[in-house]
């Protein structure tokens, strides 16, 4: 490993499934600004700058040449990164890597999306080319409900346990001022009457498109220690890709190829000594696109035995006052600005770890946490933070 | 398949697939940016957005300055006269341009920006544009808080 | 902020984006088979000798050519698990919304592969006793490719 790294201004936008008041430079603006007050630092203390969006999604083709100016771009060095769903999670890694490896002292990571501007699922589409496949994708969703009535089949779980975790997102969103579907949904009944998009999958088991930007400042050990009194450590990232076509898109029907998230899990635990990942670890913000994907990342982060993701969510124990809470910004499935998700998941995480987190804050304290990215085909990359090192 | 077509390539295994890809786009102007564009459609106004610390006007308008990264909230009008910068004389066609080619494209420092906006120069033979030369906005008849509203600039009067 | 009265200015545009994808000369293989025998190919890993699908000049696996040794996948299968559209969905490559008529399904052929592809049955309930499944080809206009089979029916044993 190289230099230490940590972050230590944190920035995001309301997020809001309209936002006709600003295009995407000024939005992205909102989040940097509130990062570099959030550090109590100005632009000028910057530099580096790296951004990244699900490119074709807004329409706009070099996104980060529009808006070098309220990146902070101008003048730096840094780029635009592509990484499907991951790359809000990705330009953290930039950055991180940058300032790991010494190049620069103080770098910013900003994810966004602007999804009124375009459309998400037709944009989605064209990652299947008319050569392989075209005509059968429709975005994830297709794939998602094979993978929920699969698991269903396979370990008992039910569409109630689906709906808890709808539940528990929204307790966690109408706690969290920046969330962007608040829905005060007081009963699992409310969404099991929702209406099915993909069979079995309802619309309340599905993200909504949001709108908005996460900023993350990250700084050396030197930098940090002076600037910040309540530096967030990156203990670790990791990285795992996949290929399309030899697993579904999100659960590998054919049980024979690793799955991402439980090789980039193994890996990240066996470098950083965890050996009880419920234990070594106090808390998690995860990338679930929609609230099946809850329960079975937590079988592929060893969270629980393989088949007992739906346990933990029967026991409450994924809850904000819970003994391992999981999303208590209310996750993906309240709040998806794809380019900034991941980032926002870091960005929670460390939250949580400062004790900033408000009324979203989890009842036990939090000294480790982790947070993930999940995207395209599969690919996954994992951050863990530490209050200290 | 709906949507494309298939072609095997003479003598060989391999296939190209001819279509296209329509993805409706929403482009927000923002705040800052509407303001511009409903004088320009309004009041036939072009706006700028000054700084005050560094003292810049910006046209069109921005939000943050791009020397102090301030946030810039204070509209000037500027002139509707200018200076061209530089300009190009464009002969090819797209499916994109407004008008059918030979468009003389030019950056033109409004009387009061700081700043060049890119424009269409209009009225003039492309051999006569030069550089330094001084232009006026031609405004449409129908304006929709568009750029466009501008019809173009021309040279201006003497003086 | 965006409830203040001021009028926002935005702008809807479409600009279709032209393009010519090419198969290249495995994919390209599998789509003259379908087209000129209705029969699905993959090519056999040199190392592992699994059945790549859809055929490429790489084991996924084994990070090898996997080299040009053709092999059939067959036409039936068994349905691992499928799923339907209720909803219409945008599709950019016809410029509108719209709802496949028939279910999505990942489907093991009994060569050991895996594909994913359409089912003839459309009614839920007679849907969910769909196992075994043929490929159903078109009998005229192939062009090459997954569309040349219609669907996949369900047949007995
Ligand atoms: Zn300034
Ligand atoms: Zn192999």
């Amino acid at each position: 490993m190289g230099n230490r790294v940590a972050i230590i201004g944190i920035g995001q936008t309301h997020f809001k499934s309209k936002r006709p008041d600003v295009n995407i430079p000024e939005m992205i603006n909102e989040a940097v600004r509130a990062a570099l007050a959030d550090a109590e630092m100005e632009i000028k203390g910057i530099e580096a700058v790296f951004t990244g969006n699900m490119e074709t999604f807004e329409g706009v083709c070099h996104p980060d040449h529009w808006m070098a100016v309220e990146s902070g771009a101008f003048g730096r060095p840094g780029m635009k990164v592509g990484a499907a769903g991951t790359t809000g999670a990705t330009v953290v890694d930039e950055a991180f890597h940058m300032v790991a490896a010494g190049v620069c002292d103080t770098a910013l990571a900003i994810g966004y999306q602007k999804h009124d501007q375009g459309n998400a699922t037709g944009a989605l589409t064209t990652c299947c080319t008319p050569v392989w496949g075209a005509g059968f994708a429709v975005g994830a969703m297709q794939e998602f409900a094979k993978q929920a009535l699969t698991y269903m089949e396979r370990t008992g779980a039910r569409e109630e346990h689906a709906a808890m975790v709808r539940l528990k997102a929204d307790y966690g969103a109408c706690r969290n001022p920046y969330a962007h579907l608040r829905l005060g949904l007081s009963s699992i009944d409310e969404i099991l009457q929702s209406a099915y998009l993909v069979w079995p999958l309802r619309i309340l088991d599905f993200c909504p498109q949001s709108n908005g930007a996460c900023a993350l400042i990250l700084a050396s050990e030197h930098v940090a220690n002076r600037l910040s009194n309540k530096p967030v450590w990156i203990a670790d990232m990791i990285t795992v890709h996949q290929t399309q076509f030899r697993a579904g898109i999100y659960e590998d029907l054919t049980g024979r190829d690793p799955y991402s998230q439980e090789v980039a899990a193994a890996r990240l635990y066996k470098r950083n000594g965890i050996t009880d990942v419920r234990r070594d670890i106090d808390l998690a913000e995860i990338y679930e696109p929609s609230n099946w994907q809850e329960m079975t990342t937590y079988e592929h982060l060893y969270f629980c035995e393989k088949g007992e993701g739906w346990k933990m969510v029967e026991k409450h124990m994924t809850d904000i006052e819970g003994e391992f809470p999981v999303n208590c910004s209310g996750g993906v499935i309240a709040t998806n600005a794809i380019g900034a998700t991941p980032t926002v998941r870091i960005a929670e995480a460390a939250l949580q770890i400062r004790g900033d987190a408000g009324e979203r804050q989890a009842t036990r304290d939090i000294k480790t946490a982790l947070a993930t990215a999940l995207g395209s085909t599969n690919w996954t990359i994992l951050t863990l933070l530490r209050r200290s090192l | 398949m709906e949507g494309w077509t298939i072609e095997q390539l003479e003598g060989k295994d391999v296939f190209v697939i001819e279509g296209q890809v329509a993805i409706p786009n929403n482009y927000s102007a923002g705040i800052v940016g509407s303001r511009f564009l409903v004088e320009l459609r309004d009041n036939c106004r072009i706006m700028g957005i000054r700084c005050p610390k560094c003292d810049r006007c910006y046209v069109p308008p921005k939000s943050t300055c791009m020397e102090c990264f301030g946030q810039l909230t204070e509209f000037v009008e500027v002139g509707k006269s200018g200076t061209l910068l530089t300009f190009t004389v464009d002969h090819h066609t797209t499916p994109v341009q407004t008008a059918s080619p030979p468009n003389v494209y030019g950056i033109i420092k409004l009387d009061g920006a700081d700043t060049g906006l890119l424009h269409l120069i209009g009225e003039v033979d492309g051999k006569a544009v030069k550089s330094g030369m001084r232009l006026e906005a031609v405004f449409n008849e129908e304006r929709r808080g568009s750029i466009l509203d501008i019809k173009y600039f021309r040279p201006a009067e003497a003086g | 902020m965006t409830d203040n009265a001021e009028e926002l200015i935005h702008v809807e545009y479409t600009q279709p984006w032209r393009y010519r994808w090419s198969t290249g000369k495995y994919i390209g293989k599998a789509y003259a088979e379908t087209k000129r025998n209705k029969r699905l190919m993959g090519n056999r890993c040199s190392k592992c000798q699994e059945i790549v699908w859809p055929p490429e000049p790489v084991c996924p696996r084994c990070k090898v050519p996997t080299g040009e040794k053709w092999v059939e996948l067959g036409d039936t299968g068994t349905v691992l698990q499928y799923t339907y559209q209720v909803m219409p969905m945008w599709d950019p490559h016809v410029g509108r919304a719209r709802a496949h008529p028939h279910p999505s399904a990942n489907i093991r052929m009994d060569s050991g592969c895996h594909i994913m592809h359409r089912l003839e049955e459309t009614d839920p309930e007679k849907l969910k006793k769909v196992k075994r499944v043929k490929a159903v080809w078109k009998e005229e206009g192939r062009q090459g490719g997954m569309d040349d089979i219609l669907y996949f029916r369900a047949i007995d044993g």
